[in-house]
């Protein structure tokens, strides 16, 4: 069984600091339940192993056995739990030029320290690759993004390098309604280039901090997002808000994506 | 053992390089013989693995069972080392749904030390390979 060949919890060191608790709930209740000495991070649960201990004594050897099974078992799914799976996921950046796609990745790549200034076109393909870690697992997704020209004359040039993707980021510009519209034309470009494949998007109303300027309402974009089957944002590059959103979500959604896919392989019936 | 189908694993095969891994589905499945167990790509194309033989081994067929695979190339090479492959051949794979492809591919009888498997694309953004085997 190769289940129980990673490091066991026991043998860990405690020495210094609480181990338990940081690794969250499971990994905790695993510590408590494998180990006679005193859990390091919790002393009410170090309390009740004590307890515990005192109750064993008198107890007859059947439920010594429901003990260690259960032990076995909540084991075995905290090995599970704690199995690793780095994702990698092609996440293409597009939208009409100028609407702010590449102070967005920056911001996302950057941790919101660096926010271009000065406007300089993309002229062709920029490549920008984060690591995301999704939340409540020990799972990571790599986005490799592709920063995308949006002026007109140079999409088909770009287009040949996009490659296979597997996320969609498609960004607007709040104060200009024809960025908006555009949208759906990426869409279909995007369609076109995926062959039926689907894959999971989200749309990013972008520069909301021009609220004086602002042409697209946020009723309008979610909707006609939602018919898209995208998830809506809006973000300010400029004024770091929401950057990190859209393209954690879509993380989330390709990681999700993952563990459904793995379920269906593993039932499917030989050929 | 002439025209026989053998499991890697008996024949001393190993994945040694794989472009891809879910430590719950690693990629010493697609040797272990057996349809149940699978290594899974975790995103992107193209994807490889390569297997090493405990020799240089004439091959007439592999077998591949697999999930949601469009595309695959298979290079060889008679080295001891995992370089300078040469292609030999490349399939295009139905898709099927509920259960897995099954494909025979003809490696008219050359000896190899590796064999090297491009996934170049899916009909998916996660394959699946569930066993390779080996036709002498």
């Amino acid at each position: 069984m190769t289940l129980f060949t990673s490091s066991h919890p026991a043998n860990e060191s405690t020495a210094t600091g609480c181990t338990c608790s940081q690794d969250g709930p499971i990994k905790h209740l695993c510590v408590w339940l494998l180990r006679d000495a005193l859990c390091p991070c919790c002393r009410g649960a170090s309390r009740k192993t004590a307890k515990k201990k005192k109750t064993k004594t008198t107890e007859s050897r059947a439920s010594f056995s429901v003990i260690n099974e259960t032990r076995g078992f909540i084991y075995s799914v905290w090995t599970l739990s704690t199995l690793m799976v780095k994702l990698r996921a092609r996440c293409l950046l597009v939208g009409d030029a100028a609407v702010g796609k590449t102070a967005l990745s920056h911001m996302f790549h950057s941790d919101g320290t660096l926010f271009q200034k000065n406007y300089s076109m993309t002229t062709g393909v920029e490549l920008l690759m984060k690591c995301v870690n999704i939340p409540e697992t020990n799972n990571s997704v790599e986005l490799y993004i592709i920063d995308s020209a949006g002026k007109q004359t140079l999409v088909e040039a770009c287009e040949k390098m996009w490659g296979e993707l597997s996320l969609l980021c498609l960004v607007f510009d709040l104060t200009s309604e024809q960025s908006f519209a555009n949208c759906s034309h990426w869409m279909e470009r995007v369609h076109a280039h995926c062959h039926g494949l689907h894959i999971p998007g989200v749309l990013v109303g972008n520069k909301s901090d021009l609220s004086a300027r602002r042409e697209v309402q946020v009723s309008v974009a979610q909707e006609w997002a939602q018919t898209q089957g995208l998830e809506y944002y809006e973000t300010s590059a400029k004024e770091m808000e929401n950057c990190d959103a859209p393209l954690l979500g879509l993380a989330r959604a390709f990681h999700s994506l993952y563990q459904e896919r793995r379920e269906t392989i593993q039932n499917l019936s030989p050929a | 053992m002439i025209g026989s189908s053998q499991t890697l694993n008996s024949l001393g095969a190993k994945v040694v390089v794989a472009s891809s891994c879910d430590e719950s589905h690693p990629p010493e499945n697609i040797t272990d013989g057996n349809p149940h167990t699978f290594w899974m790509s975790t995103g992107m194309f193209p994807q490889e693995f390569i297997i090493r033989f405990a020799e240089p081994t004439k091959i007439s067929a592999v077998t591949v069972d697999s999930y949601s695979v469009k595309h695959l190339k298979i290079d060889k090479n008679t080295s001891q080392n995992a370089s300078q492959f040469e292609s030999v051949t490349e399939k295009e794979f139905e898709h099927t749904e509920g259960h897995l492809q099954s494909n025979v591919i003809s490696l008219n009888g050359s000896s190899a030390t590796h064999l090297r498997f491009i996934i170049t694309s899916g009909y998916d953004h996660f394959v699946s390979v569930h066993r390779v085997s080996v036709q002498d």
